[in-house]
Formats: C-alpha cells, structure tokens, sequence
C-alpha cells in the first residue's frame, strides 16, 4: 500500500502555472480530496501522481520511493475517470477485467475476482452489457469495479460524480465512504463540491491557481478557515464576507471594525499590526441570529430575500448596502424589519489571512 | 401564408427538387453510361454520325479480346497501342498489387506516427505533422523529374517496387492526416484508463484504440489505395513494359490512340479499370464519407 | 496538438513512431523537391549527358520570358478560377438538393460519390471521346438530339471551347467532394436557428442568405482554397484531351513544367518552372493553413 509525497510540485502549460510548487503527504489508506473550483489545478496534479502527465518540476514518492519516471501502467495505481472512459468494444466484464488481464493473472482467477467486485458494487447482473447499455449510475460502478479489482495502492478519483444527477449522487456518496471502508487502499479525490469533499474525506486540500491554500481535516477546514478563500469555499450557504477597516479608539483601547455600512466591536486582542488597515470580516450565516426584537448589539436589517428550503429558511438582510445572509430555522416566521447579532465570526487581514476568531 | 400559396410553394419546391436531381443523375452518370455502352458496341458502329445511343445488340467482342481471345476484327493500325490494351487485365492485377502494398506500408508506418502525433506528447510533434502533411500538397508534376533521376540511378526503372515505394509517398500524408484526426476524436480518458490499467503506449494502442478505430482505419486504407490507383503521371513514366504497368499507365499508353482507332475496345479497358475502385467506394461508402469530412474538418 | 513536454518512455514511442514515416517522406518527397530545385539552376539537358554545370538564374530566365510562360500563368489563373467558381456553384446547388428528404435521396447520395471515385486518367479517356470532334456523343447530342449547332464542333481544338472543354472534367471530379462538405456543413448548423427565423418571417431565399451562407462560411474558406489548390495542379486533362493547345491555350502550369521536362528534354527548365509552380501553391497553402482553424460561428444561446 502506499503513503503519496508530493515534494515541490510544479507544472506548467507553456506560460500557465496549471500547478504551482504543491508539496502535500498522504498517508496510506487515507480518503484525501483535492477540492477547488475549475482551472485551480486539482485535475492536473491527480494526473501527476497517475503518471499521465508529467511534472514540470519537483517529485512524487509513493512509499518513500521516488516514481517520477516511471510510466503509469508500471505505477500500481487505479483511476475512475469523470467520463467513466469504458472501453466501448468490451462489455461490463471485460471492462473490468481487463487490467487483471493485462497481469496475466489466471483466467478462473480473474472470473472469480470479477464476480466478487461486481457483487460487492451490485452490478453482477451488468456484466453481460456493453457500456452503451447502461445508464450512468451503472457505469460509474463499472468505472469503480475496473478500479478496485486489482486492489491498487492508490485509487484516484476525477470528479466521478459530476456526470450523475443530484438524487443519485447522494446515494452514490455514502456507498463510495462503504466502498473505502471495504476497500481500504488510499483514495485521492478530485471534486469542486465541498459537500462531497466534507462527507467523504479525512483530509483536504483546497486548491487555487495551483496552490494549496489549506490542507486539513474537514472540521478544521470549516471551523479555523486560513484564510477568506477557505472560508467561502468551504460551507453551504457561503460565509458573510464583508470588507471594511480596523481602527481603535486610542481613548477606550478598544477595536472597531469599520464596515462599509455598519461598525462591529471586536472583543479579542489585536495586534496593532493591522490597525488601520483593509481588513475582512467573516460570519457564516449560521452566526447571523435574528430576532424580531431589538437586542443590545444588533443592528436593524431589512429584508431582502427569503429562501425556505425545507427545514432551514436562508434569510437575505440589507444592512443599507451590505446584504448578509442568516441562516434559521424555518419555524420561526420572518418578519420585514428584524435585528440581526453577529455571534461566531473571523477577522482576516488585507492579506485575506486569517487573524483570529470571535 | 394563404393555404393556396403554401401549396403553391409545396409545388415549386418538389418541381424543383426534381429538376436538380435529374440534373445530378445525369451530371454524375453521362460519362460512365457512355463509356459502358461504347463498351459492348463494335467498333464499327461507333464510328458513325450519330452515334448509337442505344444498341439492339450487346457486342462482347471488346472483353473477350482483353480476355485473351483473337479477333479478326480487332486488328488495329498500330499494333503497339493494341498490346498495351491487351494487358488490360494484367495492368489492373499490378494496380491492384500496388494498391495493396502501398496500403499495408501506409498501416505500418503511419498507424504509429498518426496515433503519436495525435496523443503523445513530444517537442516538435506538430512541426513534423506539419511537415508531413505539408510534403502531399505541393504539385506532384514538380518532383516528376527529380524521381525519374532518382529512379533511374537506383537501376529501378519500370519495377513495381519504384512504383510502390513513389505512390506510399504521395499517399502517406493524407492517411496520416485521417487518421491523426480520427485518433483526436477518440476520448483520451479511454486511453488514460488503459494505460493505468496496465498497457504501455504500444499495447493501449493495440488493445484499446485501433479495435475502437476501425472505421478511420478502413476510411484511410481506402485513401491511400485509391490514391495509388489513381495515380497515373509516375506509373505511367516509371514504367515500360507490362511488368510495372498499372491500370491508370496501361489507360495513358492507350489514350495515345484515342479517337483514331478502336476505341469501343478503349472503353472496354476503361470500364475494367474503374470496376475496383468503383466497388471499393461504393461498398465502403458510409467509412469514405465520413473519413472525407473528418479529414477537411480538422 | 501533443507539444507539452512528456515522460521520457513517452518521447522515447513518440520518436520511433514518427522517425520512419518522416524519414520515408524526406526521401521520396522533400529530397527529390530540394533536387529539383537545384536543378533548376543547372543545365541539365538529356542531349549533353554528364555535363551540368551551374547555370543560376539561366533557367529562370528562360521560362519567364518564354511566351509559354505568360499563357501558363494567365490560362492557370482562368482555369482555377473557373474550376473553383462553378464546383463551388454546382456543389452548393447539388448539396441543398441532396439535403433535402425525398424518395431516392439515398440513391443519389450514393451516385454523387461516382465522379470522386473514379479515376482521372480514366474518366479522361471517356471525355476525350465524348469531345470527339468526329464522332463524339457531345456533337451527336448537340447536332441531333437538341439541335444547337449545325455541325460538328472541334471542342479540343477549337481556341474558343478548349478551355471550357477541359474545365469541365474538373468540374464533375471535384464536386463530389465540395457537395460532401456542404452537406456535412448543413447539419452543424442547429434546426433551432431555421425555426427561429421562420416565426420571425423569414423566407426560406433570406434563412438560406442570413443563416445557411454566414454559418457556412468554414466550410466555404475550406472549399475555396482547397479547390484553387487542386486547380493549379490540375493535369490529367490538359495532358490527355488538349496537350497544351490549340496554340497554348489550354497551356497550364503543370502542362508547362511536364512539356518542359519532357518534351523539350531540359530537365533545368523544368526544374525551374517546378519551382515558380511550387512557390504559387505554397502561397494558396499558406492560406490554407491561415484560414483554418477557422473561428466557428457558434450558435448564440443554443
């Protein structure tokens, strides 16, 4: 089985950084996902450690050995395209059967091998089919199966979900947390949505422009974001991120965040550093509470939208220009004119890194 | 629209519809119908004014003299253009010989080099497609001389092989351009996955690619034998003898005695001559079709 | 195109696949071109064997002050414009015919494949008798079947149909091919735009002028310049139906060079007009290649 080491790692497309000096360690057997938005260099660097492409500068290890020059097929890895890429002219079984074939394992072996996979991801009554004749979420299985039959070191995942439909695809998220406890090699996952990358991985690496903002467990991703890109990537809906100034008040010591339409308090230390300067204020819409009543500290709103979705409502309030989103309960009811209180919240600096929490 | 004018409009349509494709049938057939009846019309008969457009009588005289047989009749002025229409048939194996071989030595080499320039990445990939495809559009009359020179000081004059190795060059960059564009079609993902699944460069493309490409593959071979076949200018000034002789040289030598002698056995030769590449396109049209547009469509 | 650099195994299949087809062609294709145009500044003629010495710009000179020359030139130029007119013309009917459904569209779909697939030295022996000025079918049909000329008519060699005469072949080769374009050309374009066009009151002459001929316009630049290439180069039916005449009327460029080479046996001057010959179509390919990729006319809001 294999820990990955990503050292330095650099690829660049003619005069674009597709990615940018990564440097990240997986360790073996674990559910690491890639996760950003189009273009941040997630899918380039799953193809560097597949092998298809290779790096323009720095160095993969696959258990403490360097691989970079060796060809994919002599890599041990496995991979579930965002297409499924099944070979069109084989059916189900041969498709999945095909690289154990390309190790010359023993024809009852791989029959039997094949069966098992098919029978672990229900798609043993499939196997007849050429892919033409099955839908997607059967080919995604098929594109699955043809991974994990050899048992690879590494499995490496593409967006294998983007092609699905969204009821299926949460069906097909909890089975593929099954298929990683049942197949316990290290999965490497490629995605933009947070959703997925939250529910299924023990760690993250959130991408942009080719670098690694934060690379974390989804629970530290969410509660101690880095920096402001983290913190609006990650959770749904995104983060209140409102720009504004700090100063303080040299009589009262204390620190005011000036935003462009309203000033907060801030009640922990900081440094003088960033006194009078940019600085980005950070509330998840979970931390906005509303209450029809004023309430010492809150600040009168307007409503501008309201969003029920089912048990949560996503309540849009105009503070004169800066709109921030609440999130309540949907029993509650809403009114036109309700106080809005800041209750968890970050304070980012103009280098958008985060300062502290409150 | 009134309803009348509608059906007015239904009616200059479908008339016009029908125009045009009598039009086509007889732009596209004229020639080819006249030179099969020419065919099975004695010579005789063919010079007169008019001509007869419909014979009572099929006249097999014509094949039968390309199939060997002696005919009184057929004893033409110079005996000369008469024995190169005899290797008619003799001609049109050669042709055939050359096509193929011309064909198989396209597969070998320009299989690889499409597939590479197509997917696999290398400094200067496409300055060479470029020069390979560049190499078939300058005017062939051009090199006519220089190969003849060529030809002439590797003793190879009048061998099938000159003939082979000249029409593989013509031929080679458009079935590397069809396939490089057949190939850039195919989903690379199919290729990633099977090369993670185990097959290096050269097995991927014999396990996984070429079985999902037939069609290109059988588009190009077609090309490339077509081009070959057709192909008259060099076959027709390497050669001398009926050994190196191809189908569309043997139809040069004969044109010298066009319109002076014998020319329903002319026509005889001709409609021989079309018989395979005819068959070919008319069989494989659906992969000709499709090959021609994708290889114009880039 | 594959130009990122790649994985050393990768380079290494890279380069043993493409080695062989371009060493094949350097030496049968570019080797013998750069011969010829060394030739071209020699003497070189089959009289005075084993003497060719270097006679530079002799040859040139010689085949651009020679009348033939000017009479290639113009006679190319009206062929090629000629040639790439009226396929264009006739392709664009014939394929808005063939786009249509009707029975036995099929057929004809078929048929418009004969004149592509047969070959030029054959069909040339059939026009060549067809032109007969004797007793040719052309006359015959012309004379007797719907009366337009009183007699027979030389079409070869007569100064005022040779052209014309020639020009045609061409035309029923190359249209084949243009009519598969445009038909291929009709299907990108998205139903969507015609049926749009029709409830904004279009009739069916300005959807074929605003959205046929604009969407079109790809495949267009790719007929043209192709065409114009395949006219320069045109043969087959100067060498067998006219030879170059009557009084280098029919003379083309690629007449000009064979005749040259040999006919006059001075493999120089023919060298030399290769080369002009091959600078002319490397400028039409040039264009070619300029023009395509072509930037698509992408359908808005489809």
């Amino acid at each position: 089985m294999a820990g990955i080491v990503l050292e330095n790692l650099t690829k660049n497309f003619g005069n674009v950084k597709a990615v940018d000096n990564v440097n990240l360690e997986i360790e073996d057997k674990e559910f690491v996902t890639l996760l950003g938005p189009s273009g941040c260099g997630k899918t380039t660097t799953l193809r560097m450690i597949a092998g298809l492409e290779a790096p323009t500068s720095g160095k993969i290890y696959f258990d403490g050995k360097a691989v970079n020059d060796v060809p994919p097929h002599k890599r041990n890895v496995a991979m579930v395209f965002q297409d499924y890429a099944l070979y069109p002219h084989m059916n189900a079984f041969q498709n999945i059967a095909f690289s154990l074939g390309m190790r010359k394992i023993p024809e009852n072996e791989i029959r039997e091998q094949v069966t098992n996979t098919a029978r672990l991801l229900r798609i043993e009554h499939l196997l007849e089919r050429m892919p033409s004749e099955l839908s997607g979420g059967e080919k995604q299985r098929v594109a699955l199966g043809r991974a994990l039959v050899r048992k690879p070191a590494v499995s490496l995942l593409d967006e294998p979900l983007s092609s699905i439909d969204a009821k299926l695809r949460d069906e097909m998220r909890s089975e593929l947390i099954k298929i990683h406890e049942r197949f316990p090699t290290t999965f490497v996952y490629v995605t933009h949505d947070q959703v997925e990358a939250m529910t299924l991985s023990n760690r993250i690496a959130v991408m942009q422009n080719g670098r690694v903002h934060q690379y974390d467990t989804p629970i530290n991703l969410f509660h101690k974001p880095v920096n402001t890109f983290v913190a609006g990537f990650i959770g749904s809906p995104t983060m209140n991120l409102i720009e504004g100034r700090l100063s303080k008040d040299p009589e009262t010591n204390k620190v005011t965040f000036e935003g462009p339409d309203f000033a907060f308090p801030i009640s922990m230390a900081v440094g003088d550093i960033h006194l009078n300067r940019k600085s980005v204020l950070g509330i998840r819409p979970e931390g906005v509470l509303v209450s029809e009543e004023e309430v010492p500290g809150s600040f009168r709103t307007e409503l501008y939208t309201a969003e029920v979705r089912g048990e949560f409502t996503i309540l849009k309030l105009k503070i004169r220009d800066t709109i921030l989103t609440s999130r309540i309960e949907s029993g509650r009811g809403f009114k036109n004119n309700m106080y809005a209180t800041l209750a968890k919240g970050y304070l980012f600096d103009e280098n958008a890194q985060l300062i502290s929490t409150f | 629209m009134s309803v009348n004018s509608m059906r007015q409009a239904e009616t200059l349509k479908k008339t016009t519809l029908f125009i045009v494709s009598i039009l086509i049938i007889v732009f596209t057939l004229s020639p080819i119908v006249w030179m099969v009846i020419c065919s099975f019309i004695p010579d005789s008969d063919l010079y007169r004014t008019p001509p007869f457009f419909f014979p009572q009588k099929l006249y097999v005289g014509n094949y039968q003299f390309l199939w060997g047989q002696e005919l009184e009749e057929l004893t033409g002025a110079t005996p000369g253009v008469f024995a190169q229409a005899r290797n008619m048939l003799a001609s049109v194996g050669n042709s055939l010989i050359v096509g193929i071989s011309v064909t198989v030595i396209c597969m070998v080499l320009g299989i690889f080099s499409a597939y590479s320039f197509a997917r696999v990445p290398m400094h200067g990939s496409g300055k060479l497609l470029f020069y390979v495809f560049f190499s078939r559009l300058l005017p062939q009359v051009a090199i006519l001389v220089p190969i003849y020179i060529i030809i002439q000081a590797l003793r190879l004059l009048d061998t099938l092989l000159a003939i082979v190795l000249v029409h593989t060059a013509f031929a080679m960059p458009f079935f590397v351009w069809v396939l490089f564009v057949y190939f850039k079609s195919i989903p690379q993902s199919i290729e990633d996955a099977a090369r993670i699944d185990g097959c290096s460069r050269f097995q991927q493309l014999r396990k996984v690619t070429l079985p999902i490409s037939k069609p290109g593959l059988i588009a190009a071979s077609i090309f490339a034998f077509m081009t070959s076949y057709n192909e008259f200018l060099f076959a027709s000034t390497l050669s001398n003898t009926i050994v190196s002789r191809t189908a569309s040289a043997t139809l040069t030598a004969v044109a010298q005695g066009m319109g002076r002698y014998s020319v329903a056995l002319f026509m005889a030769c001709d409609v021989i001559a079309i018989l395979p590449p005819l068959a070919l396109v008319l069989v494989f049209r659906k992969q000709v079709m499709e090959g021609l547009v994708t290889a114009f469509r880039r | 195109m594959s130009e990122a650099s790649g994985t050393p195994s990768d380079t290494k299949f890279g380069i043993t696949s493409t080695l062989p087809t371009v060493a094949f062609l350097t030496i049968l294709s570019t080797a013998p071109l750069v011969y010829a145009f060394a030739l071209s500044f020699q003497k070189y003629k089959l009289t005075s064997p084993g003497q060719h010495p270097f006679i530079f710009l002799e040859n040139y000179a010689k085949v651009v002050t020679s009348y033939h020359f000017t009479a290639a030139i113009t006679n190319t130029l009206i062929f090629t414009v000629g040639a790439v007119v009226f396929v264009f013309l006739v392709s664009l009917v014939f394929s808005l015919v063939l786009n249509e459904r009707f029975r036995g569209c099929a057929w004809l779909r078929i048929l418009i494949l004969i004149p592509w697939a047969i070959p030029e030295m054959a069909s040339a022996l059939v026009w060549r008798w067809i032109y007969d000025s004797h007793f040719g079918v052309l006359n015959a049909m012309l004379v007797y079947v719907i009366p337009v000329f009183d007699s027979y008519q030389s079409w070869l060699g007569d100064p005022r149909y040779a052209m014309a005469a020639i020009l045609f072949p061409q035309i029923w080769k190359e249209v084949p091919l243009c009519v598969l374009l445009f038909l291929t050309g009709y299907s990108t374009i998205p139903q969507s735009l015609y049926e749009a066009a029709k409830i904004d009151g279009a009739n069916a002459f300005a959807r074929f002028r605003r959205i046929t001929i604009p969407m079109l316009k790809p495949i267009i630049q790719i007929v043209l310049v192709y065409e114009t290439i395949m006219g320069i180069a045109s043969f087959a039916y100067v060498y067998i139906l006219t030879g170059g005449g009557p009084a280098d009327v029919t003379t083309t460029l690629s007449w000009y060079t064979f005749m040259a080479s040999f006919s006059f046996a001075d493999f120089g001057q023919g060298a030399a007009i290769a080369v002009v010959m091959s600078v002319i179509s490397l400028i039409f390919i040039v264009l070619y290649f300029r023009l395509i990729p072509t930037r698509r006319f992408g359908a808005v809001g489809v």
